[in-house]
């Protein structure tokens, strides 16, 4: 039982980085209306771009408490958010945003994106070398939650801070101006066009809430496991499969989704080889998509 | 008419270059009133309308609000300009509810939102007790409402409509047309394409006949209702 509630945290705390991921996936899917597979690859530059700002710096500063990094990898954040919301606008201008401008179908846009993400992912491979990297190397101490659960603090702050910025975001969503603009044109473009909404610059709002959401589970992710090239296209299949499982557009279907995705992965270690792990979420894909397609939190068409 | 506020001239327009489906449309709408464009399927009404709203590509011909050239402007733009345009079909958010479809429609505005949606709901009082429900839970006619209510927040000088009795049970469709003349008579210029051309032509005071693209008739709407041949082809009467 004890290796059960073991299980279940990690995948509550792999599923935390899946959904930030996922939900810039999600946000792509419903607003830009395509799959862009290059998303993963932007969890992986985000994660880099900090790593250099940690190298410039260093150090990833003094410890905070019994955390294993300092205040240097909070702040690096802000720049590989920036940094990462900055390529994928540039992305979207050269790549894109040509093929919308010529009608190109939908199709077309996905295999584009399959090259980007080649690209990216080359490049960061070419640049740091294919070694894993660390932000830091200090040893924490685990500590236990409920006697039966151990966890690292990293990890609680990596949860942590998730929570913040989707109940954040889903305020946003909700509240702003640009949120409820996003929303609308997720729904109708033409509509929305002919109510005064700028459906481009929707658009750069999108990419760029996506990319900086991606560059923060990139980094997670690095200061939980480690950096490496292809961390982000490891991951892909999953941010997807937490995207479609939570349903199109749907920002509590992608957080949910990634929470599913986690714990599934997780858990089924128990009864299966770890190595079949990543084919487990599929299955639960395959099972919610027969029973309601358009996803748990999808709109039924 | 008195001085044309919206004026089309000579429009090409289309969706695919080099396939224009307005071919040399012309029409002008004075301030306060209803114009209404009738003709048979596939003759580009809507193309039209939608050309006039940003929609669809201008390809030649000159579009102006009040003497400026809008032609060829992004909808944004012509929102900002005083052009209010209600689609035929999807014409209100499904997943938003009615006020945030009403917040949706002031997009533009830094302002002010507060009391012109207090306005819009004195107008629409139906709205108003739904503000919380979704566009997805209202009936046909409500969402015609919210519809037009989301074009007005803006206070548009024209306000262009897309077939807005379609759907609609006669009597929501009489509603929907009795409400398009009093919104004339506060000064709007209501532009309608209607398939039901005689209760459209019946609410109107000038009407165009549009076929293959562009306009064969004009006048009148109580003369064009009277009009042998556009009663035998789009009145369903006799010649």
């Amino acid at each position: 039982m004890n290796a059960f509630w073991q299980h279940f945290a990690d995948g509550i705390l792999t599923g935390a980085i899946i959904a930030l991921g996922a939900i810039g996936v999600s946000l792509a899917m419903s607003i830009l209306r395509f799959a862009n597979f290059a998303h993963a690859e932007l969890l992986t530059f985000g994660a880099y771009i900090a790593l250099i700002v940690v190298t410039m710096f260093g150090t990833v500063g003094e410890p905070i408490g019994q955390l294993s990094f300092g205040w240097t990898l909070v702040v690096a954040i802000v720049p590989a958010g920036i940094a990462t919301a900055l390529l994928a606008l540039a992305i979207d201008r050269v790549v894109y945003g040509g093929l919308r401008r010529r009608n190109a179908a939908r199709m077309t846009l996905i295999f584009a994106s399959f090259g980007v993400g080649l690209v990216v992912r080359n490049a960061i491979h070419m640049t740091f070398g294919g070694d894993p990297e660390y932000y830091t190397r200090e040893l924490t101490i685990a500590v236990r939650l409920f006697e039966t659960i151990r966890v690292m603090p990293d990890q609680i702050v990596v949860l942590a801070v998730a929570v913040v910025v989707v109940v954040a975001l889903h305020l946003f969503l909700r509240y702003s101006a640009i949120g409820l603009a996003m929303r609308a044109t997720a729904e109708n473009p033409d509509l929305s066009r002919i109510n005064g909404v700028d459906v481009d610059r929707i658009v750069g709002w999108t990419w760029s809430i996506a990319a900086a959401l991606a560059a923060m589970a990139g980094v997670f992710m690095g200061l939980t496991v480690q950096l490496r090239p292809e961390m982000g296209f490891n991951l892909l299949l999953s941010l997807f499969a937490a995207a479609i499982l939570g349903g199109n557009g749907s920002l509590i279907g992608a957080v949910f989704g990634g929470l599913l995705v986690g714990l599934a992965e997780n858990l089924s270690v128990m009864v299966i080889s770890a190595g079949y792990r990543q084919a487990v979420p599929f299955v639960l894909l395959v099972v919610v998509l027969y029973v309601r397609p358009s996803g748990l939190f999808g709109a039924r068409s | 008419m008195t001085e044309p506020l919206l004026e089309a001239r000579d429009v090409f327009a289309g969706y695919v270059a080099d396939l224009a489906i307005v071919r040399g449309a012309s029409i002008a709408i004075a301030s306060g009133e209803v114009v209404t464009i009738i003709g048979p399927n596939g003759a580009g009404k809507s193309t039209f309308v939608k050309t006039m709203a940003g929609l669809v590509r201008l390809f030649s011909g000159a579009i102006t609000l009040a003497g400026r050239a809008i032609g060829g402007l992004p909808p944004q733009d012509l929102v900002r300009a005083g052009l209010g345009f209600v689609p035929q079909t999807a014409n209100v958010f499904t997943t938003l509810t009615v006020h945030e479809n009403l917040r949706v429609g002031g997009h533009l505005l830094r302002h002010g939102f507060a009391a012109r949606a207090a306005a819009i709901y004195s107008l629409f009082p139906d709205l108003a007790d739904r503000r919380r429900h979704l566009g997805s839970q209202l009936s046909g006619g409500q969402r015609q409402m919210l519809a037009f209510a989301r074009a007005l927040i803006m206070e548009p000088r024209v306000l262009m409509l897309d077939e807005p009795s379609a759907g609609l049970s006669p009597k929501m469709a009489n509603m929907v047309f009795e409400k398009a003349r009093s919104l004339a008579r506060t000064g709007i210029a209501v532009l309608m394409v209607e398939q039901n051309a005689k209760a459209a032509l019946a609410v109107s005071d000038r009407a165009y006949v549009l076929v293959e693209g562009r306009e064969q008739l004009s006048g009148p709407a109580d003369r064009l209702l009277d009009d042998p041949a556009v009663r035998r082809l789009y009145l369903g009467g006799h010649a």
